[in-house]
């Protein structure tokens, strides 16, 4: 490999890795609430937020 | 691929490794569809479909997850080179297996759109403000779109009409389609920790592939921070002793600009030429001679010694360096001749050539293995 690519990927690597894991982990973390325009009358269990 | 354009040239391993993929693909798909029911309640309830979508986005996944993982294994031991060698049929075959997710879940989920299937996907969830409820399937088209790319520009065509250092720019956009998919699928399945496993899965995938890379990258780092040493004369460096060069193999030194260059000994002659292939960058110095053609560990790209040139009827060509001996140490000149110049390898005083043939042990690659210079360099 070339010296650039070697630069470009190790900083992409650095970023997957720091980023990635957080990203994963607030998706975990997430609430799920209704939107703002949701139906009042809904099947499934009722969630924080949201109109309805 | 320097000569015409040849759609797959398919030898025995090429065969070997795609038969082994397809196989264990669809062994995946058929364990994953028989297994599931049975290990989960939850899975036992959903309909053939959604366990199909979910069977083939999950191996997807996994190659993925594979594929991006040879490279820095084989840089980090050489009993990975031989999975190197066929990656790019390993890539298609993913981008192959993501579409087949895709169209499952157009298939399912909007077989009865009143608008376009693909309108449908892109406007039906506009929740781009929330964590939870994220439109994820968008995140997973554009890493198919990605995927798609990658796959048809994987043939030698193209990475010779782009050039190397383009064709390597374009493919190093998989990173960004592997976080793409890990956020379509930490925003999707996984999302507010409903399924412990998958997460277990992508956690285990994530760190794993970031770790290799990123130990990878730090070990080439530090080869590309120690340069050889300079020699007594300018524009000269001292690579190593001339006992530490082993028969058909070679020692890398690298100039003070970082461009590494590899001597290769082969008999009783010593030949400096560039680390890089011209094909796909691969290390030639951790290749060897086979058959009096240096060849590159990667994809089996030869070049001759005297001239740094592949035999005919094959073009590329990489740079040599002017050599000689102190004593025993092998110095290198940092600057090196024209490419194509034939430059005589350097006659190490006081050495015999051996009498019978080079003894070949096993090539760290299939390519070497092949019975010519030249059968199937038009790799796709």
């Amino acid at each position: 490999m070339m010296r650039p690519h070697r630069r470009a990927h190790a900083a992409l690597w650095t970023a997957l890795a720091l980023l990635l894991p957080l990203a994963v982990l607030a998706s975990l973390l997430a609430e799920p609430r209704l939107s703002a325009d949701a139906p009042p009358v809904r099947l499934d269990p009722p969630a924080g937020g949201g109109a309805g | 691929m320097s000569v015409a354009l040849k759609p797959v040239g398919w030898n025995r391993n090429k065969l070997v490794y795609d038969a082994v993929l397809i196989i264990g693909a669809a062994v995946y798909i058929l364990a994953f569809l028989n297994l599931a029911p049975m290990l989960s309640e939850g899975a036992a309830k959903v309909d053939a479909p959604i366990q199909r979508m979910r069977a083939f986005g999950s191996l997807a996944f996994l190659m993925l997850t594979l594929v991006l993982a040879i490279g820095p294994l084989a840089r980090l031991d050489t009993r990975f080179l031989p999975l190197l060698y066929n990656r790019r049929h390993f890539g298609v075959i993913t981008a192959l297996v993501a579409t087949t997710h895709a169209v499952a879940v157009l298939d399912w989920y909007y077989a009865f759109s009143p608008t376009p299937q693909l309108l449908a996907l892109f406007t039906a969830n506009t929740s781009f403000d929330r964590i939870a409820g994220f439109p994820f399937e968008i995140l997973g088209v554009a890493a198919l779109l990605v995927l798609a790319v990658l796959a048809a520009t994987s043939h030698d065509f193209w990475l010779s009409f782009l050039t190397p250092p383009v064709w390597k720019a374009l493919h190093m956009s998989v990173y960004g389609a592997y976080g793409a998919v890990v956020l379509h699928v930490a925003l999707g399945p996984m999302a507010g920790g409903r399924d412990p496993v998958l997460s277990a899965l992508v956690a285990a995938s994530v760190a794993t592939l970031a770790t290799l890379h990123l130990v990878t990258g730090r070990r080439e780092r530090a080869a590309d921070a120690a340069a050889s040493p300079p020699a007594a004369e300018d524009g000269w460096i001292d690579v190593g002793d001339v006992s530490e060069i082993a028969e058909a193999r070679a020692i890398v030194g690298a100039a003070p600009g970082g461009e590494r260059i590899a001597v290769f000994r082969t008999k009783d002659r010593l030949v400096a030429i560039s680390n890089v292939c011209s094909h796909q960058n691969g290390p030639i110095g951790e290749g060897k001679v086979v058959r009096g053609f240096i060849t590159c560990p990667w994809h089996g790209y030869q070049y001759r010694p005297e001239d740094g040139c592949s035999p005919p009827p094959f073009r590329e060509r990489i740079h040599r360096y002017p050599l000689r001996l102190n004593g025993s140490r092998v110095e290198v000149a940092t600057t090196p001749v024209p490419l194509g110049t034939r430059l005589e390898s350097f006659r190490i005083p006081g050495a015999t050539a051996p009498a019978s043939p080079v003894p070949r042990t096993d090539p760290p690659g299939p390519r070497a293995a092949a019975p010519g210079p030249a059968d199937d360099k038009v790799a796709s």
